[in-house]
């Protein structure tokens, strides 16, 4: 029981950083962004390509990764989000979806259906706690995840930008009031969404152990579960939620680990969405929002 | 190095067609059982089923889609005449060939499962027409292309084709799933095809079978492995089942890791299930008990709790039953929790290569019913096939898009080559009831290197015996699945 | 008003349903006729049939996520779990049953009906997004673990499904299966016109447009929203079970998520591409998607591609699809006429309101007489997270009176509209309507009591034309059951003739018969608010709330909307309390006002009591009073 909610946590910190993620585009430009897990999974692939490929360095294939994600999420945001200052939110969800089966398709189209592999930068066992090895990804997923949402929390909170892109986020009129444009607020959530997108699936795939085109869907189901359990608009919620859908997806794994009947840790997870939804749709620690 | 990126594999049962077995050095081919006299014509054979009446295909009659030539084929000069290479590789003359299968031909079995006017569809006096669903696009992780699959036949064609026969073989997208694969057997069958081939995957050979069953007109169908309980009238499968695939494994490990804890983990999927069941119950009746018993889902990718509950029993050798990305998975997130049993899976290039070091800790062991290949790679324990890896190369480098070869590439290779041989087999006036007869007879056999297979004991499954496989590192190309026992009896 | 002689819109609309019948009874013909006709002629090859099924069962599919999605505006991100249960539906009662197919499509439609009932619980309290994830969820939960559970669905090895057979006839030719997919895509094509051309569609149409303005018009939003989901699971259940059948197999994988491409998310691109709501446009885009890439051998792999442009397209810059291109096409050729006298027409007066008699199917709503209290709202109190929006204020409305209701903005005007209409739920206080509380009827029942009310961003379904908003106005008087409304039975078709009859009148008294088919959009604000107002009293309710009818009128229009008013309260006998900024106005048809701030009745009395008080006029709107 100990170590499967050591194994939890693990694996619930990579959950954690998919959250945040959502969470940050959520808060900056209310749009639940299907495509959050699927844009990492193209920077894994730039990454590999220079990595393995150009044998760069590892820093210069994670940084390529993560620059040219944080620039599908301007395009994207150049090109459709802004777009749609006045459609409804779902709408725009909608066109993530449309961005999530294009990234897929062009994966395969440009890169083939072949999984990859991709050497973590840092090798080892890692840490063992209650005979359950974390591995340094995963604690350096666990510390991303708690260092990016402390640090946008404060950058939400104590900055004037920060400030502006909550503003941003519920009202545009009182953005422009504060005197930032809406358009360079929007393009950052949505560069720093990319960014964090495709950083979370560099510091997945070693958990995993190889990728390919679509790598990222079902393990977005999981992150959205985190962000949804902690609440869709709160950093430290999503950090929580991840942790925690981790813990219950292990748990229920444990439980039925010798059990026939198929999904049922995958079924947990979807219990959880809809039982937060159902019952308190502003999750554990967001504001009352209306979807 | 890594290899991981440029190579194309399958996932478990993935494969273009059909005939391999494995890699046994192949002694010579038998002769066949009956005898016919030397003068004896092709008009004087039993031909079993061309003049029987139809049993099944009643309806068959009523439509148009017989074959598009007035007489049977084969009759005339041009098959018998000039000389052919055959499966082997020596250049034969179509006479020798001929009489060859005159001999294989006599009492045979009837076979009475095309009336006359469809069972010499597809052959004609110029072609043998064939057609395969493969995934082309959106194959979950399979990857091939028609120019890569086609080598041999166009090896073939070079020098001679079949009886003087040009082999006309197409695909047709399945795109890995059984809806769009049944779309591509329709569009296979607007083709009038002699055999239509199929595979890759699990999925879409039951859809593709039900389909042909069902239909009018039904095809011969050649397929890759599948569940025993599939046996249907017109479909064949030139592999095991995939329950001997499981009593197989389970024979493996009860000789050779007799004393370890075994374990077991499962695809929990009809298709992959009855291998698990006979690997479990060919164990309980030796007495042995599964440490561990533990089913997986389809895409899991994440495997923790099972590889706890598998360290926890102390499980010292693991019966791995999932496609080769899973198994990869699996293995390659229990390295990081440092466990290391001895993994016996389904061996495929993919996992080797990705794998690398990780495979070797201690080496995997794989069940296979195809020899093992690696680009490059020849000599040592390939040596009784190096021969044929050169030709497979020198072809892949003459005809293929590819860079190099890949195990699914040669799989389909072998295939095709021990296909090839049964069309010579059955004779320059062929037809598709002779062909089966000739393969359910069990008079046809395995050419070099695949295995000897037989259809007698299991009629619509062939193959009575299996290779093991165990991961080496090979110099100057890393770690690589090598034969470790050829030909194994199931 | 007596029936007008005549008209000659019921001949009309006779003859419309005819030449509707004999469409689809020629259309029918020709389904069954022509591909084994052509088959057996060998114009039509047995594969080309398969994909030309393939590409019907894709349209019978994207149609009933279309009602859904299209219509009510309900979106379901998940419709692949409904075509798997159809499918395995229909394989399990012919197979372990065996049952023919029309009964295993029968059950087919039974359990997607369920299903959705059980997605339908969800979706009333979820909007948007979360009911997106939600459908998300349960898609999952269905294909992961449900069709994956071997001992009943056969899981990865699936179900082998038979063909249905009529007697000694088996449908086994592609081509004859395909004769009987033509024929269920007609059969759904009537039940999605019966859909739109009966209040269900208008109720959806509305819902989707704004929750507020179906309640508003009386649409129990809540039953519709479920029948949305129910119509339109059943259907795809059903479109999911032919698709099974007539490929010959369905597994845990044929509509999962993860499997490329992925049906719940391909519909929704297809209803896209199509147009949403465009019944035309969605069967033409799926037959297309299906079909092209198979006979175009260059575009395999691309339409995947292609498709997501599309769908962001389509999502970012509103081209609305095939159906949006027609219809630009059309307008084009020579409708630039109606949309020219959209501009040109004059907004300086308000016309005269039609007068309604009562419609018949109402007539059991009791007479009011005048000068009693109608509505009277005590201590009501409503706080939107500890901002108290209205806190405590009272007001009684006497009947054949206008009443105003004033105050600055945010001074809970709105909110207390909304506690009356039920819109908000207060916290405290109590609201009479003819001495019947209130408190616990749902919108739609208060305005099925006759309680009218228009709103500050217009009450109407703005993408409806302004007949269709005149039809939705009559939903509570069109009173047929659903599945009459879905056969559209002759009492149904009669309902709807003299709603529409109805509808004509009012538009023609209220001068719009030029844009009677013009979409509310289309025209100006001021025109909205008549098209509204007119909208509101097609129905007769007894009382009116008006919020700001001023708003966006000509100022030579807001002079002449005093004179309207006070028609609705003399001439038309209705009772009508009146949000008003505009002080004038107020002063000039107000019986009685009642002054509101800080969400509390400052003050309140007679217009002429109220208006020798400049003082708390002043205090609010000063230089407001010249």
């Amino acid at each position: 029981m100990v170590r499967a909610i050591v194994s939890g946590l693990a694996n619930g910190g990579i959950y954690a950083l998919l959250a945040v993620g959502i969470v940050l585009v959520y808060k900056g430009s209310r749009v639940l962004n299907f495509a959050q897990g699927e844009m990492g999974t193209f920077g894994l692939f730039i990454a590999f390509w220079l990595i393995e490929e150009q044998a760069l360095p590892w820093f210069v294939g994670w940084a390529g990764a993560i620059a040219v994600v944080a620039m599908i999420g301007l395009i994207f945001e150049r090109v459709v989000v802004r777009n749609m200052a006045g459609a409804s939110r779902l709408s725009v969800a909608v066109a993530t979806i449309g961005l999530l089966l294009f990234l897929v398709a062009i994966e395969y189209k440009l890169f083939g259906p072949s999984p990859r592999i991709l050497e973590p930068p840092i090798a080892g066992l890692g840490m063992k706690i209650a005979s359950f090895y974390v591995s340094p990804t995963q604690v350096l997923a666990l510390a991303t995840a708690i260092a990016l949402g402390a640090a946008l929390a404060m950058f939400l909170k104590r900055t004037d930008f920060g400030l502006g892109l909550l503003a941003a986020s519920q009202d545009t009129t009182a953005t422009r009031l504060v005197g930032l444009k809406v358009a360079r607020v929007s393009a950052f959530t949505w560069a720093a969404g990319g960014a964090v997108s495709a950083l979370a699936a560099l510091l997945i795939e070693p958990t995993i152990g190889l990728f390919a085109a679509g790598f990222m869907t079902a393990l977005f189901v999981r992150g959205l579960a985190g962000a949804l359990l902690g609440g869709l608009t709160s950093l430290p919620g999503a950090f929580a939620g991840g942790l925690a859908v981790g813990v219950i997806e292990a748990v229920a794994g444990q439980r039925f680990v010798q059990s026939t009947f198929p999904g049922i840790q995958s079924v947990s997870v979807m219990v959880i969405i809809v039982l937060v939804l159902l019952i308190r749709p502003r999750g554990l620690f967001g504001k009352a929002v209306t979807a | 190095m890594k290899r991981t990126g440029g190579f194309r594999w399958v996932s478990v049962v993935a494969m273009i067609a059909l005939v391999g077995t494995a890699a046994c050095s192949g002694g010579p081919l038998p002769t066949a059982g009956g005898t016919a006299s030397p003068g004896a014509t092709v008009a004087d054979l039993p031909s079993s089923g061309a003049s029987s009446s139809p049993e099944v295909d009643a309806k068959t009659g009523k439509t148009k889609k017989g074959p598009k030539k007035g007489s049977p084929a084969g009759t005339s000069q041009e098959h018998t005449t000039g000389t052919t290479v055959s499966a082997s590789g020596e250049t034969v003359s179509n006479e020798e060939q001929a009489e060859r299968s005159r001999k294989l031909a006599k009492g045979l079995p009837p076979v009475n499962l095309w009336p006359e006017a469809t069972a010499q569809m597809g052959f004609t006096d110029d072609k043998i027409v064939f057609c395969s669903h493969a995934a082309l696009t959106f194959a979950q992780v399979f990857d091939t292309r028609i120019e890569d699959l086609n080598i041999y036949w166009e090896m073939v064609n070079a020098s001679g084709g079949i009886y003087g026969r040009r082999v006309e073989m197409t695909y047709e997208d399945d795109a890995y799933r059984p809806d769009q694969a049944v779309t591509a057997a329709e569009a296979c069958k607007a083709k009038n095809p002699f055999i239509l081939f199929g595979g890759i995957g699990f999925d879409q050979i039951p859809a593709v079978r039900a389909w042909n069953e069902q239909s009018q007109n039904r095809l011969l169908y050649i397929h890759h492995m599948a569940r025993q309980d599939l046996e249907k009238q017109y479909s064949f499968s030139f592999f095991p089942s995939v329950e001997q695939a499981g009593t197989f494994a389970a024979r493996w490990l009860m000789s050779a890791h007799s004393g370890d804890v075994i374990g077991a983990v499962w695809r929990q999927s009809e298709a992959w299930e009855p291998g698990h069941t006979t690997f479990k119950s060919t164990l309980e009746s030796a007495g042995l008990e599964l440490a561990a018993d533990l089913p997986v889902q389809k895409d899991q990718a994440v495997y923790t709790q099972q590889i706890a509950e598998l360290q926890s029993q102390n499980v010292e050798t693991v019966f791995l039953w999932e496609n080769a990305l899973g198994a990869t998975e699996f293995i390659a997130q229990a390295k990081r929790q440092d466990y290391h049993p001895t993994y016996v899976v389904f061996p495929f290039q993919l996992e080797t290569d990705t794998l690398q070091e990780d495979s070797l800790d201690p080496p995997m062991e794989g069940v296979a019913f195809w020899p093992p290949y690696a680009p490059g790679v020849r000599g040592g324990p390939y040596a009784p096939y190096t021969d044929e890896i050169i030709k497979f190369e020198a072809a892949i480098n003459e005809y293929a898009t590819a860079d190099e070869g890949n195990d699914i590439l040669f799989m389909t290779w072998l295939a095709y080559k021990q296909m090839h041989q049964l069309l010579l087999d059955c004779g320059p006036d062929c037809d598709r009831n002779r062909l089966v007869a000739l393969m359910i007879s069990g008079r046809h056999k395995a050419v070099s290197p695949n295995c000897p297979f037989d259809f007698t004991a299991n009629g619509h499954v062939a193959g009575l015996t299996g290779n093991i496989f165990k991961a080496i590192d090979v110099d100057g190309y890393g770690a690589a699945w090598a034969p470790f026992k050829t030909c194994v009896r199931i | 008003m007596t029936e007008i002689t005549g008209w000659p819109y019921d001949r009309d609309f006779r003859f419309a349903f005819t030449r509707r019948k004999g469409i689809a009874i020629a259309c029918l013909v020709l389904a069954v006729v022509l591909p084994p006709l052509l088959y057996r002629s060998g114009v039509l090859s047995s594969h080309m049939a398969l994909i030309i099924g393939g590409g019907v069962c894709y349209a019978l599919m994207a149609l009933s996520l279309n009602v859904l999605l299209g219509y009510a505006g309900q979106i379901s991100l998940g419709h692949g779990a409904f075509l798997g249960v159809g499918a395995f539906a229909s394989g399990l009662l012919t197979i372990k049953l065996q049952l023919p197919v029309m009964l295993g499509l029968a059950g087919a439609a039974v359990c997607g009906a369920l299903f959705a009932l059980l997605l339908g619980g969800p979706a009333l309290r979820l909007r948007g997004l979360y009911l997106a994830i939600t459908t998300i969820a349960f898609a999952f939960m269905m294909e992961e673990s449900w069709f994956r559970w071997g001992p009943l669905t056969g899981g990865s090895a699936g179900l082998e499904l038979p063909r249905p057979r009529a007697g000694m006839f088996v449908f086994f030719e592609h081509a004859d299966y395909l004769a009987l997919l033509l024929v269920m895509l007609v059969g759904f094509w009537l039940l999605d016109q019966n859909i739109t051309k009966t209040k269900i569609g208008r109720a959806f149409n509305a819902i989707r447009w704004d929750e507020r303005v179906a309640q508003g018009f009386g649409v129990p939003v809540a039953r519709y929203k479920i029948l949305a989901f129910v119509v339109s699971g059943a259907l795809a259940a059903v479109a999911g079970a032919l698709y099974g059948h007539l490929i010959g197999f369905v597994n845990s994988e044929s509509f999962a998520f993860k499997s490329q491409p992925n049906f719940s998310l391909l519909l929704v691109i297809i209803v896209a591409i199509g147009g949403f709501g465009s019944r035309g446009g969605v069967a033409t885009a799926a037959v297309f998607y299906a079909f092209i890439p198979q006979i175009l051998e260059p575009l395999r792999g691309w339409e995947l591609i292609i498709g997501s442009l599309l769908l962001i397209d389509v999502m970012a810059r509103h081209p609305g699809g095939l159906a949006g291109a027609a219809r630009k096409a059309r307008e084009k050729r020579g409708e630039k006429k109606a949309r020219a006298q959209v501009e040109d027409v004059s907004e300086s007066e308000v016309p005269r309101l039609p007068k309604f008699p009562r419609p018949q199917e109402l007539a059991q709503r009791p007479e009011v007489l005048t000068g009693t209290d109608m509505l009277e709202a005590d201590d009501i109190a409503v706080s939107f997270g500890g901002l108290k929006a209205v806190d405590g204020a009272s007001l009684k409305v006497r009947s054949g009176q206008i009443v105003g209701l004033i105050g600055p903005n945010g001074a809970g005007k709105t909110t207390l509209f909304n506690a009356v209409s039920g819109f908000v739920r207060p916290e405290a206080g109590s609201i009479r309507y003819l001495g019947r509380e209130l408190l616990n009827l749902p919108p739609h029942a208060r305005a099925q009591l006759g309680i009218g009310r228009t709103f500050q961003q217009i009450g109407l379904t703005k993408d409806l034309s302004v007949r269709e908003n005149f039809l939705l106005a009559q939903h509570v008087s069109a009173r047929y059951g659903i599945t009459r409304a879905l056969l559209l039975t002759p009492g149904a078709a009669d309902t709807e003739k003299r709603m529409n009859r109805r509808a004509d009148e009012a538009i023609e008294a209220l001068g719009f018969a030029q844009f009677t088919d013009t979409e509310v959009r289309n025209l100006s604000h001021g025109q909205q608010r008549l098209v509204e107002l007119g909208c509101m009293l097609v129905t007769s309710p007894d009382l009116l709330l008006l919020d700001e009818p001023s708003a966006g009128m000509s100022p030579a229009a807001v002079e002449n909307l005093g004179e309207r008013l006070r028609d609705i309260r003399d001439e038309l006998g209705r009772t009508v309390l009146l949000i008003e900024h505009h002080i004038p106005l107020v002063l000039d048809v107000c019986d009685y006002i009642y002054v509101l701030n800080f969400g509390k009745v400052l003050a309140h009395g007679t217009t002429e009591e109220i208006g020798r008080k400049p003082e708390v006029i002043g205090a609010y709107f000063g230089e407001a009073v010249a």
